[in-house]
This record gives structure tokens, C-alpha cells and sequence, in this order.
């Protein structure tokens, strides 16, 4: 697989917590405004590899990173690059859709309004809702609580306040693993329009999903990066061993 | 299933279940008791110095004169200086340990310093109280010097209660904030903290009815017992309604005994007051806040 125009480059990234090692020795590039997928058995570091790319594992105090991720040619861990710039740049939509306690209006401009967003703001709520396919459910109630919307439109809306920062890259960490079908469906036909303006990394356990929303599938096993490359190819004809028993349900 | 195998445990098992309840209920009972009887005795003996001048009159050598007045307010006074001084000083060592602390060791040892001093006997925070405030900051025997004793005794207390009302705020929430750019500070003051308020209140409002009865300590730092004065400064000599009660009842007057126990049912509506509010305020969160 040609890498064409890399958004996220990782040379020898290894991470560790305290002991144990969550990630070997890792090189790859990230395709821009692509689908990519992270797939893998439970344990095996998705969540953790996903993480690095916005920093979220710096919470976690025995988290240790070597090597370095290359984000615009800057490496994210530069001590001098603000962390917060880079999750500014690089969102992020949880398992769990976590809406703040707060107006559906008000989950949408929260962290624009923080990181000194000029434009107006009733304008960027409605586009970020039309984008995330939310605006006709929610237009006549923006200012009742988040709390009142169903888990699919929950997420949705957690989508939605991801595009508000005018990312370049978000990051989506099994997205639909809570979701019922129909809601799972939206998501991944909503996942499917944002490409073109965003470059996506999802986490997903479904490898039918994986099959569906991505263009380059990454396979990992035991913190190990197994198998890289177009979904397509991945998914009908892979070159490792491992990765057909894996998707073909034989392990995990 | 083989019969002969097992054997009825119904009998033995149900009697057993009834001993239990039979002692529960007793013990229960028991306790209840006690409380209505001493409570009891309290009302009978100080409902009839209860009065509106009762609350209005300074202390007297005559017991139908004798009011709390300036132990009503010394014990305003000191509430107020109270919570001016700890809630701040909880609340942000609360917030420090919980989110900006990293969890080591150091913070293992903090952690069990804290439940520690929130079980150590309030007399030896008298004896602080006067080695430091009275004596070597020259508070002399001042509401401020009774006031920085009393939140040393809370702090621990409200520093707990406002812990686990931040770590009961989910995880989740954080994250999102974060991952839209939201610095610590942020995410503690737009998210975290207006979820942890029910919370943090209610310990706070525990803690300061805590206060509101202690007696020793400010007996230790001398607290004055006679005070025919309002106070009308933090650095103003003063009484509180504890001691207040306490003088009385050491008197060896009877008439004295009946005062005394007015003052207590003063202070006991205060009290049931003031626990109330946390128990609403904790109920009406629970209802209020669904994630």
C-alpha cells in the first residue's frame, strides 16, 4: 500500500506501562482524508496505539512512549508543542458517548469558545450538527439538555462537538461498540461523508465494520503490528497467516 | 435428586433469621430509647426559659434573666469565619489531590494523613490551637484564634467529603473536555466541579455543624464563658453556645441546670437544621444529576 500524503508518521513507537510492554516497536504512516481502521483482539493495544495520537495517555502515570509520532512534521511528544493545541487538532469521539451535563447548544460550542473560536457561534452549531446528520432531530430543542437525546443521537452529538474544533484528524475509539444497529448504521454512513474533509483512525472489535467504513486496515496482535494495509486487500486476500485466522474468526 | 441426601435446613435456618431480626430490632429500639429520653429530658427541664428574650438577653447571675445572646452571636461569628477560612482551603486541596496530583507514593501518605487527622480528638486541636494561634501568633483569646482552630478540626473532614465528591464525577466527562482542548483548570471549574457541588456542600455543612457543637477546643484556647458583650470583630474576645451550655451546667444551681438545657435545644434546632439541608441537598442531587 502507497502512503501518498502521510498525516501521522510513527517510527519505532514503543509503549510501555511500567513492565509491560503495550506496544512493540512500531513504523507506519497514516493516509490523509482516508478511513483507518485499528482492528485486533481485546488487549491488544488499539485503544492505547489510538490514544498516543492525541495524548490521552499522558493521564495514565505509569504510561512511557519511545520513538516518536510525527503530526505536520512535529513530533506530538515535543515537549514545547502544547498538548492542548494538538487535541485542538486532533479530536477524539469516546466508546461511551459522554455529552456534558449541559444544553445540546452549549456541548457543541463549549471547547470552541475556550480555545478563542471569532466566528459565530449559532453558525457553527448548525453546521456541526448538519454535518454530524443531528440538525433536523435537535433543531427545535437546543437548548434542552444533552441528557434528553437517545444513546445513537448521544454519540452523534459527541461527533458533532468533535467537529466544532475544526480538527484535521479525529480520532474515534469504537464509536458504535454501545449503539444499537440502526444507530450503528448512521454512524458509519456518517463516518463515510466526513472523509473527505478529515483524516479518521477508528478502533473497532467488528471486522465487518472495519470492512465497511475503512480504505487501510491495520491488524494488531499482542501489542505487535501484524498487518498493514488496504482494507480491501486485508480482507480478501492478506499476506500474514495470523491476520485470515483473525478475521476469519478462527481466534479472537 | 436423592433425598436421603440432604437434609431440611428450614427450621434451624428460619429461626435463626428470626433471632436476628428480633436483635436488630432490639438494638434498635434500645438506641432510639436513649435518645428520645435524653432529648426528653432536655425539653421538659429548658421549655420553660425558652423565650424570645431567652434569645436576646446576655448571660446573668440570675437564672430567669440569663440569655445567649452573646454566645448566639459568638457562634455566628465563628461559623461564618469558619467556612471563610476551611471551605476554600478544602476544597482546593481536594481538587490538587484528586486531579493534578500524581498517585504515588507521596500521595498514599498524604491520603492516609488526612483520614488520620480527621480521627484525632478535637482537644488536641485545642492544644495546637493555643500553642500556635493564642501564643505564638499573639491571636491572644480572639474569634480569629478560635476560628483557625476550628477549621484545622473541619479541614480533614471537608477534604474527604469534597474527594469523594470529585471522584464520584465520571471519568468520562473529563475526557471529553480534555479531547476538545480544555486544559486542567478548565475541565475542573466548567465540569467537575459544578457536578461535585451536591456533593461537596453537603460534607461542607456536616463539617461545619461538627463545629458548631465542639466544645473543647475552645475551651483549651479560653474561650471566654462570661461574655456580656457582641462581638464586634475577629479579633474580639468571645463565647459560643457550647461553652455557654457547658458553664451553665457545671453551676451548682438547679435554676442553672433548666437554662442550660434551653441553651441546648437552641443548639439542637440548629443542628437539625443544618443536617436537613445537607440531606435534602444530597437527595435532590441524586434525582438531579443522571449521566
Amino acid at each position: 500500500m502507497q502512503i501518498k500524503n502521510p498525516v501521522l508518521s510513527l517510527s519505532s513507537v514503543v509503549v510501555r506501562y511500567d513492565d509491560f510492554t503495550a506496544i512493540k516497536p512500531c513504523s507506519l504512516e497514516i493516509e490523509r482524508h482516508q478511513v483507518t481502521a485499528i482492528i485486533g483482539p481485546s488487549g491488544c493495544g488499539k485503544s492505547t496505539l489510538l490514544r498516543c495520537f492525541n495524548r490521552m495517555n499522558d493521564f495514565v502515570d505509569s504510561f512511557r512512549l519511545e520513538g516518536e509520532i510525527l503530526f505536520e512534521g512535529r513530533n506530538i511528544y515535543d515537549k514545547d508543542w502544547d498538548v492542548v493545541d494538538i487535541r485542538r487538532r486532533i479530536g477524539m469521539v469516546f466508546q461511551k458517548s459522554n455529552p456534558f451535563p449541559k444544553s445540546i447548544a452549549q456541548n457543541i460550542i463549549w471547547g470552541p469558545k475556550l480555545n478563542g473560536y471569532q466566528g459565530s457561534l449559532d453558525d457553527l452549531v448548525q453546521s456541526s450538527l448538519q454535518r454530524a446528520g443531528l440538525w433536523n432531530d435537535v433543531k427545535d430543542r437546543l437548548h434542552e439538555s444533552a441528557l434528553t437525546l437517545s444513546g445513537g443521537q448521544q454519540q452523534r452529538l459527541c461527533i458533532a462537538r468533535a467537529i466544532a474544533m475544526q480538527p484535521e484528524v479525529i480520532l474515534m475509539d469504537e464509536p458504535a461498540s454501545a449503539l444499537d444497529p440502526r444507530s450503528t448504521a448512521r454512524i458509519e454512513e456518517l463516518i463515510g461523508e466526513l472523509r473527505r474533509d478529515y483524516s479518521i483512525v477508528i478502533v473497532t472489535h467488528n471486522m465487518q465494520q472495519a470492512a465497511r467504513v475503512s480504505d487501510a486496515t491495520l491488524f494488531l496482535y499482542e501489542g505487535e503490528l501484524i498487518e498493514y494495509g488496504a482494507t480491501d486487500k486485508l480482507f480478501t486476500n492478506p499476506d500474514v497467516q495470523k491476520t485470515e485466522d483473525y478475521i476469519t474468526g478462527r481466534f479472537g | 435428586m436423592n433425598n436421603s441426601q440432604w437434609k431440611n435446613p428450614g427450621d434451624r435456618r428460619a429461626r435463626k433469621e428470626r433471632l436476628f431480626k428480633g436483635c436488630a430490632i432490639g438494638l434498635t429500639t434500645f438506641s432510639l430509647v436513649i435518645l428520645v429520653v435524653l432529648v426528653g429530658h432536655v425539653v421538659v427541664a429548658g421549655f420553660s426559659y425558652l423565650s424570645l428574650d431567652f434569645l436576646t438577653s446576655f448571660p446573668s447571675r440570675f437564672a430567669h434573666k440569663a440569655g445567649i445572646k452573646s454566645a448566639l452571636a459568638g457562634s455566628f461569628w465563628l461559623m461564618g469565619l469558619v467556612f471563610l477560612i476551611s471551605v476554600p482551603l478544602g476544597i482546593a486541596s481536594a481538587i490538587y489531590l484528586e486531579e493534578y496530583n500524581r498517585k504515588g507514593k507521596l500521595s498514599r501518605f498524604i491520603e492516609i494523613n488526612i483520614a488520620n487527622l480527621a480521627g484525632v480528638p478535637s482537644i488536641v486541636y485545642g492544644i495546637i490551637g493555643l500553642a500556635v494561634f493564642v501564643r505564638f501568633f499573639h491571636l491572644q483569646r480572639s474569634l480569629l484564634a478560635g476560628a483557625l482552630t476550628m477549621s484545622l478540626l473541619i479541614l480533614p473532614v471537608i477534604i474527604i467529603a469534597a474527594r469523594e465528591a470529585i471522584r464520584a464525577v465520571p471519568k468520562n466527562i473529563r475526557l471529553g473536555a480534555y479531547a476538545l482542548g480544555a486544559t486542567r483548570w478548565q475541565t475542573v471549574i466548567h465540569h467537575v466541579l459544578p457536578a461535585a457541588a451536591p456533593g461537596i456542600l453537603t460534607g461542607v455543612i456536616l463539617a461545619m455543624s461538627r463545629a458548631l457543637g465542639e466544645t473543647a477546643p475552645l475551651i483549651m484556647i479560653g474561650a471566654l464563658t462570661y461574655v456580656a458583650f457582641v462581638p464586634a470583630g475577629p479579633m474580639d474576645p468571645f463565647t459560643a453556645l457550647p461553652i455557654q451550655i457547658f458553664n451553665w451546667a457545671s453551676r451548682p444551681q438547679a435554676e442553672f441546670h433548666e437554662v442550660a438545657a434551653a441553651g441546648i435545644i437552641v443548639l439542637l434546632i440548629f443542628l437539625l437544621v443544618l443536617n436537613s439541608a445537607a440531606v435534602w441537598l444530597r437527595h435532590r442531587a441524586s434525582k438531579k444529576i443522571r449521566w
